[in-house]
């Protein structure tokens, strides 16, 4: 799947992990100039440091990708240190509307229907959820701002895969299409959405009882 | 968004006009073969004879019979079918009353085309799909099956139905390899709708304007925008996402704008 973004540059905060990666290879993929922020000198230690260095980050990027940090790694404690994820992901949001047009936070699923043993990480998920819907109002209608809520991907917490219809995990390239449908200029009318990427994890039982 | 359907085949319900006729043009532009399928005969071969490779069918999809003989002929047309858009529906518009009002009648209507219709046509189509081995349904609901408005009872209803049908579907359908997922629009400008949002001279009317404050985006959506949410929940690479609902509203259901 591809979209039209030849020649134009994407952003992506945190973009180390599978998924990152992956929905970095779709947006090359589709022409775009995919640029990691943090390294290209973007500072989240507060809203001031973010606005101040987000203009010599990249020259005229259309989209900021920021994946939540909780989905690279197994570390789910919640974030100790001050700013918060949440904090981060706001300073980001607001530092990059006055130059993309498209947002796509990528947080997990358990931010939709929570996990059992893992209430802060949890709460902290549905939090960005949250966060993704106000900004969408704050920043329209010059920017749509969306989220990616991904479920199991490939070595996957059995938690995440138990209730899925679809009985498996996802690979990155199939999270990586659906954040190419958000990051698509021609998604023009989809904002302040929570897409859910889980193969039917969420929605319900699929198990017999 | 650039998708390949080339070689499938996609049933399009109340494809004559509005959202489904987009959808029909979109998707037959990314190479798959076209059913038009429309209660109004006249205009699914009026559509139908515009579009590359595309059958049109008069169907009634509250009438199970004609359904049958719909998803058959369109096999015996196309010896598959791979896609089920189910976009048919109504709303009532002469009849805007709390429910102590509401005629039964236009409940029965509204309720057997929109919930009824869909259940018919998913039974239907998902027969050759599970034959097959996989299929994509879209499901049309609304972005009122989410948040409820009033005067519309039946149609309220009956978009929540729609919803939760799709979430059912796709527990039972997800293990036969068919992915399920409904998408809701918001406001959308189609010739029915222009009636009722502009006056004589173009301008917002003073009741549609206050509505529009409610959208993050202030405006309503065009049929292509919302054809574009159901281009990409049937695409094949749309693989891992089933029973969701898609919410293509412009900032409609993120919050209260006021």
């Amino acid at each position: 799947m591809k979209i039209s973004a030849e020649g134009k540059t994407a952003l992506i905060v945190n973009g180390q992990g599978k998924v990152g990666q992956a929905i970095a290879a779709a947006l090359t993929a589709s022409g775009a100039t995919v640029v990691e922020a943090t390294a290209g000198g973007l500072d989240l230690s507060s809203q001031a440091a973010a606005t101040r260095s987000a203009p010599a980050v990249a020259d005229s990027p259309f989209l900021l990708i920021h994946v939540s940090a909780g989905l690279n790694s197994t570390d789910r404690a919640p974030d100790g240190s001050a700013p918060s994820e949440l904090d981060r992901f706001a300073f980001a949001a607001r530092a990059f509307a006055p130059q993309v047009a498209r947002i796509v936070h990528v947080i997990s699923a358990a931010g939709v229907v929570p996990l059992r043993g893992d209430a802060a990480f949890s709460a902290a998920q549905a939090g960005l959820a949250s966060l993704t819907r106000a900004l969408a109002m704050e920043l329209a209608p010059d920017v749509v701002v969306n989220a990616l809520a991904v479920g199991a991907v490939d070595d996957a917490d059995e938690r995440l895969v138990s209730h899925s219809p679809l009985k498996r995990a996802a690979t990155p390239a199939e999270i990586a299409n659906a954040a190419l449908f958000l990051a698509d200029p021609a998604n023009t009318y989809t904002t302040g959405h929570v897409m859910t990427v889980d193969g039917g994890w969420s929605i319900g039982y699929a198990r017999d009882f | 968004m650039d998708v390949d359907l080339t070689g499938r085949v996609a049933f399009v319900t109340g494809a004559a006009g509005g959202i489904g006729r987009a959808t029909a043009e979109r998707m037959a532009a990314c190479g798959a073969a076209i059913v038009v399928a429309d209660i109004n005969g006249d205009g699914a071969i009026e559509v139908a004879g515009q579009l590359p490779k595309a059958i049109a069918i008069t169907v009634d999809i509250r009438d199970s019979d004609a359904v049958e003989a719909a998803v058959s002929k369109t096999v015996e047309s196309f010896g598959r079918l791979d896609i089920l858009i189910n976009n048919a529906g109504v709303n009532t518009f002469k009849d805007r009353v709390d429910i102590d009002a509401f005629p039964a009648e236009e409940w029965r209507r509204i309720v057997g085309i929109d919930l009824d219709g869909l259940y018919l046509m998913s039974k239907a189509a998902a027969k050759p799909m599970i034959a097959a081995g996989g299929g994509r349904i879209v499901n049309v609901a609304s972005v009122v099956g989410v948040t409820a408005m009033r005067l519309q009872s039946a149609f309220v209803a009956a978009k929540a139905g729609v919803i939760h049908l799709t979430r059912s579907m796709a527990l039972e359908l997800g293990p036969k390899g068919i992915i399920v997922n409904s998408i809701a629009p918001g406001s959308v400008m189609t010739e029915g709708t222009r009636q009722l949002f502009y006056g004589e001279d173009g301008s917002f009317r003073a009741q549609t304007a206050a509505f529009m404050k409610h959208i993050p985006l202030g405006r309503p959506a065009t049929v292509e925008e919302i054809a574009e949410g159901i281009l990409f929940l049937a695409a094949p690479d749309n693989s891992y996402m089933t029973g969701h609902l898609l919410m293509v509203d412009g900032g409609w259901t993120a919050g209260y704008m006021l």
